[in-house]
């Protein structure tokens, strides 16, 4: 087939071949990969010193470090503090009275507050510990008296005896 | 896009060469070598140092830089041609400049053969990339219109435009040169 393609004798390609090039070529190419084991185990060799050194100085830095913080810190003066007092394990309750000990106690008194209170509180003994019901409203009777008016009130401590008389 | 045969292939031996298998790099330029080697003369235009320089600079490259070539996106042959193409505009490049400095005498710088080479690399070298793909296709690989069109998927009207397009861009790229070379 006839052409008139001007530019077949520029672009039209030669044929050849130099054999001995490729050889060159072919052994020129394989030393930047052989390189690359090289570079390989040196990246490894470098990457293990590295860290047998960074563990080596971490280790030093761990025994100076403190060392040198415990010389430049200001020695620390600790106060001991005051032992506590045992506790006792149980409260020893106060000596409770007798009855009559209270009554004393309201004869001696002045103040017609405290006649209240300690007639009261011989009234409680004497209905409490003895179960002695006379006695016990006697002494509420003179309680009921001294406390005036004020004290006839019911409250929730009074006991069954005092509610009774106070009504 | 590279067939999945091939791209797996390529995939090892480039493992391979990435660690450091001399033999392998071997093997997989040995079977690369004639199709590139056929490329660097062709877009030197001929000129055996320039091409033998080329040739050289590329597969050394080729061999530093094997981790940059991706086998999903093409075939060997075709990224190691693309550093060649690089590596013979930059020994254009670096020719021009010595040229700058040592002008030959007369008689010399009169020589046709040699002038002819040297104008068709310049002229392939100032080219597109497309119009140097068409032009690749069809003076150095041979191949016909119909069949350029069905490796690219174009129609063969297309082709034949761009071929006309890439043949007078060739033909100014290469009056220029050879003027600026007389």
């Amino acid at each position: 087939m006839p052409t008139d393609d001007d530019l077949l004798p520029l672009l039209t390609p030669r044929p050849y071949h130099d054999a001995a090039l490729r050889t060159t070529i072919l052994a020129a190419s394989r030393r930047p990969i052989r390189r690359r084991v090289w570079l390989r185990r040196a990246t490894t060799a470098t990457g293990l010193i590295a860290l047998v050194a960074a563990s080596f100085f971490a280790g030093r830095g761990s025994v100076v470090i403190p060392e040198a913080v415990a010389t430049a810190s200001p020695p620390v003066h600790v106060e001991s503090a005051p032992e506590p007092r045992p506790v006792p394990s149980e409260v020893t309750p106060p000596v409770e009275w007798t009855a009559e000990q209270y009554e004393l106690k309201a004869e001696l008194a002045t103040e017609s507050a405290e006649v209240a209170a300690y007639y009261r509180r011989a009234g409680d003994a004497f209905l409490k510990s003895r179960t002695d019901v006379k006695q016990a409203a006697r002494c509420y009777r003179l309680h009921l008296a001294a406390a005036g008016p004020d004290g006839r009130a019911i409250a929730a401590s009074d006991s069954w005896l005092l509610m009774a008389l106070k009504n | 896009m590279p067939d999945e045969s091939t791209a797996r292939r390529d995939a090892n031996d480039r493992r391979a060469a990435l660690a450091g298998d001399a033999d392998a790099w071997a093997d997989w330029v040995g079977r690369t070598y004639a199709p590139v080697e056929a490329f660097v003369r062709w877009r030197c235009g001929g000129v055996k140092d320039l091409a033998d320089d080329c040739l050289q600079e590329t597969w050394l490259t080729a061999a530093r830089t094997v981790r940059q070539f991706d086998p999903a996106r093409g075939e060997f042959a075709g990224w190691v041609c693309g550093v060649a193409r690089n590596v013979v505009r930059n020994q254009l490049r670096a020719r021009r400049r010595h040229g700058a400095r040592h002008r030959p005498l007369p008689e010399h710088a009169a020589c046709p053969h040699r002038h002819d080479g040297t104008a068709v690399a310049e002229a392939l070298a100032a080219l597109p990339e497309r119009h140097e793909a068409v032009l690749r296709a069809k003076y150095l690989d041979g191949r016909t219109v119909r069949e350029i069109a069905a490796d690219w998927g174009e129609t063969e009207k297309a082709v034949e435009s761009l071929l006309t397009r890439a043949r007078d861009a060739f033909r100014a790229a290469y009056e220029r040169s050879d003027h600026a070379d007389r």
